[in-house]
């Protein structure tokens, strides 16, 4: 069930893979050029490159939509060069399928003849062994490529190649801090390890309605993760939505977590939105930090959840200007301080309908 | 002044950039070779691959140590285009120098720099291969720079773990953590407005992170205005933990004056330090991220709230101190008891003096 969010994600990330298989074709290319004139003409340049941008469109999309998390829980070295010979043997079938069609069609010989041509005028030659060494490079770069891009999480590397927040930025946001409930009596139930991959299915399962609402994952702080929106009312609306469709997920993936855990994790959560500073702070671990009382005061109101046994919490600042959706009860519950202000904050518990 | 660690994972990460140069120089001379075999014999392809590692070299010294930090102001690609021209006319007058060298040494014909020139523009610069040359150039270069900016995202050592699966599956480890949080923050960040509070921000972290390197410190995440630093659990780290929050409180001493006239303030610090067992490993799908988990770092969380509440700028759990001497120059008074999540007993707290 991939929605569409995640599907234009994915699909970015691989329009981004094929320009760069591209520009590789061009300088492999050129560098062939250059020597030999006569062997490349203008027209083969063209097809060189559509050829590249081809299999590098193949290649991508088979890492980015099956191969990504196959090999998920081997070290990236190993996985790298499973998923390459995966994408060798991947290559090779096109290749093979596609020059015995042409062989058998257009020149009318028998299935024999081309395997054993097929062994002598192409794979055993040289060029072809170059050109295979050339994809493996390429393979490699992609997989690392892919791996990068989830490091910066979506959108974060082009914000930091364009150096959105080099200079600081005020920028108004809604935060959502996401907690598992009864973490330290699950931890010792489960022992540290156990927990740990709870905590990693956990995270990996609420990725689909962070990404599906348009999420930006901020942090995992121990056990809590901190997403973040820009602060629009339509992006209020896509926040209770995640809300509903975390909920509703780890119900339906509950009996994947009692077979393998014994145990159904559920989550609490505290909203609250306004202005914090946004910027890139560090020297050799760089990073985008978000600084400001609205990120305190967040936290605190997720806090708050377990003292007033409410599963989620908003705070009064979150529902101005915004008319609560029908599916959605909001009750007033309570007050807290603020720091370094004299009037209280309302909270209000969520409620599904 | 640049620490010695420091130096030596700048000439780590250049010796990285030179490893991907040499890759490719193969790659790009093998694409020749096979079509023109005559052109290029095995002699050549060593030395060809020698100019590159050296010019990978000189470009990746020339990024790591005086041009990555030489435009922090603006958008990434707008520094590579100018790192890039700045690499090119290196380049460029390398080339020029070591090919005049040549010309007067070996040149047995008339010298004349008339001579020279004309040769050297019509046979090297507008030649198609050296175009050619400087376009594979212009692109490894590109790779250079992204490469450091991607190994910045990871900290040091980030990528190698990445790489060789140290975490992928989730493992225990016995590790030091630092809390470290900067005074007052919230007064500060009222009294100069948070814009040029997060500059001082930035800032402070970044002359934070020369101690914490020269001390073998891992940076584990920045929580707001907090910092969290980590080293693995040895007698060693206990010390160099000690010598981080020495160095730290030394730096600012010394920058004082810079941080008054920039922002009217000087920023000290607090930190609690504890030790214990944590789980390690990689967490999420689309953001992924190193995670450290267990109640080690709540504990930690909550001794440096202590600082606060007991006044000590630096406080120490009995956990850290365990099978550790503590260096004469180290100060430590028991200071109170504090319950441990998970021990029916209170454990004992000490602040930590410099003298």
């Amino acid at each position: 069930m991939a929605s569409r969010r995640i599907v234009y994600h994915k699909l970015a990330v691989l329009a981004n893979i094929s320009v760069i298989w591209v520009v590789f074709a061009f300088l492999f290319l050129y560098n062939i050029i250059l020597i030999e004139k006569e062997l490349v003409t203008g027209r083969s340049l063209l097809l060189f490159s559509i050829a590249f941008a081809t299999i590098g469109f193949i290649v991508s999309a088979a890492l980015v939509f099956y191969l990504k998390s196959a090999f998920r829980h081997y070290p990236l070295w190993v996985s790298a060069s499973l998923k390459m010979a995966f994408t060798f043997g991947l290559f090779i079938l096109i290749a093979f399928v596609m020059l015995s069609s042409y062989y058998v069609f257009s020149e009318h010989r028998t299935l024999d003849q081309f395997a054993d041509s097929f062994y002598r005028e192409v794979f055993l030659t040289r060029g072809f062994m170059i050109f295979m060494f050339d994809l493996a490079v390429m393979t490699l770069l992609t997989i690392l490529i892919i791996e990068v891009t989830d490091k910066y999480g979506p959108g974060g590397f082009w914000s930091m190649m364009r150096g959105k927040y080099n200079k600081p930025r005020i920028e108004n946001r809604i935060f959502i801090f996401v907690d598992i409930n009864n973490a330290t009596t699950i931890a010792e139930k489960l022992g540290h390890t156990k927990y740990f991959r709870l905590l990693r299915d956990f995270f990996a399962e609420i990725t689909i309605p962070i990404l599906a609402n348009g999420g930006e994952i901020y942090q995992y702080v121990g056990d809590e993760v901190v997403l973040s929106w820009k602060n629009t009312p339509l992006n209020k609306q896509k926040c209770f939505k995640f809300l509903r469709q975390a909920f509703f997920l780890l119900k339906r993936r509950e009996a994947k977590f009692m077979k393998r855990y014994g145990i159904c994790p559920t989550f609490k959560a505290g909203i609250h939105s306004g202005e914090v500073t946004a910027g890139v702070i560090g020297i050799v671990k760089k990073d985008l930090v978000y600084s400001g009382d609205t990120l305190n005061t967040a936290a605190r109101i997720r806090s708050k959840c377990h003292e007033l046994e409410e599963t989620f919490v908003v705070s009064e600042g979150f529902l101005h200007e915004f008319s609560t959706p029908f599916a959605y009860k909001v009750n007033e519950i309570g007050e807290m301080e603020l720091k370094g202000r004299t009037e209280k904050e309302k909270l209000f518990s969520v409620i599904f309908e | 002044m640049i620490s010695k660690r420091v130096f030596l994972y700048r000439l780590y990460i250049v010796l990285n950039i030179v490893v991907i140069w040499v890759l490719f120089s193969l790659i790009f001379l093998y694409n020749i070779v096979e079509v023109d075999k005559e052109a290029l014999s095995t002699r050549r392809l060593s030395f060809f691959t020698l100019a590159f590692a050296l010019i990978g070299f000189i470009v990746g010294g020339a990024e790591a140590f005086f041009l990555k930090n030489a435009f922090p102001k603006l958008p990434i690609w707008l520094s590579t285009v100018l790192r890039m021209t700045l690499t090119f006319l290196l380049f460029l007058l390398v080339s020029v120098i070591l090919l005049f060298a040549y010309y007067i040494f070996r040149y047995q014909g008339e010298l004349s720099f008339m001579d020279f020139e004309k040769n050297f523009v019509q046979k090297v610069i507008l030649t198609p291969s050296f175009l050619m040359g400087m376009i594979d150039l212009g692109i490894l270069s590109f790779i250079s720079i992204l490469v450091l900016e991607i190994s910045d995202k990871y900290g040091p050592g980030g990528l190698r773990n990445l790489i060789r699966g140290r975490y992928h599956k989730p493992r225990k480890e016995n590790r030091i953590f630092l809390f470290l949080d900067i005074n007052d923050s919230t007064t500060i960040a009222e009294k100069i407005g948070h814009e040029k509070y997060f500059n001082m921000l930035h800032d402070f972290f970044a002359d934070i992170t020369e101690p914490i390197i020269a001390n073998w410190g891992h940076i584990y995440q920045y929580v707001g205005d907090e910092v969290v630093i980590c080293w693995k659990n040895t007698p060693k780290n206990k010390l160099r933990c000690l010598k981080f929050v020495r160095q730290a409180v030394l730096t600012f001493k010394r920058k004082e004056d810079y941080y008054l006239k920039e922002y009217g303030v000087a920023p000290t610090f607090k930190a609690g330090i504890h030790a214990g067992n944590v789980t390690a490993g990689y967490i999420g799908i689309i953001k992924k991220d190193l995670v450290f988990s267990g109640d080690t770092l709540n504990t930690t969380a909550r001794i440096r709230s202590k600082c606060h509440e007991l006044k000590h700028s630096f406080i120490v759990s009995i956990d850290f101190l365990h099978d550790f001497e503590v260096p004469a120059e180290y100060h430590l008074n028991e200071i109170g008891e504090m319950e441990f999540k998970g021990r029916k007993e209170k454990s004992k707290v000490y602040s930590l003096e410099l003298n």
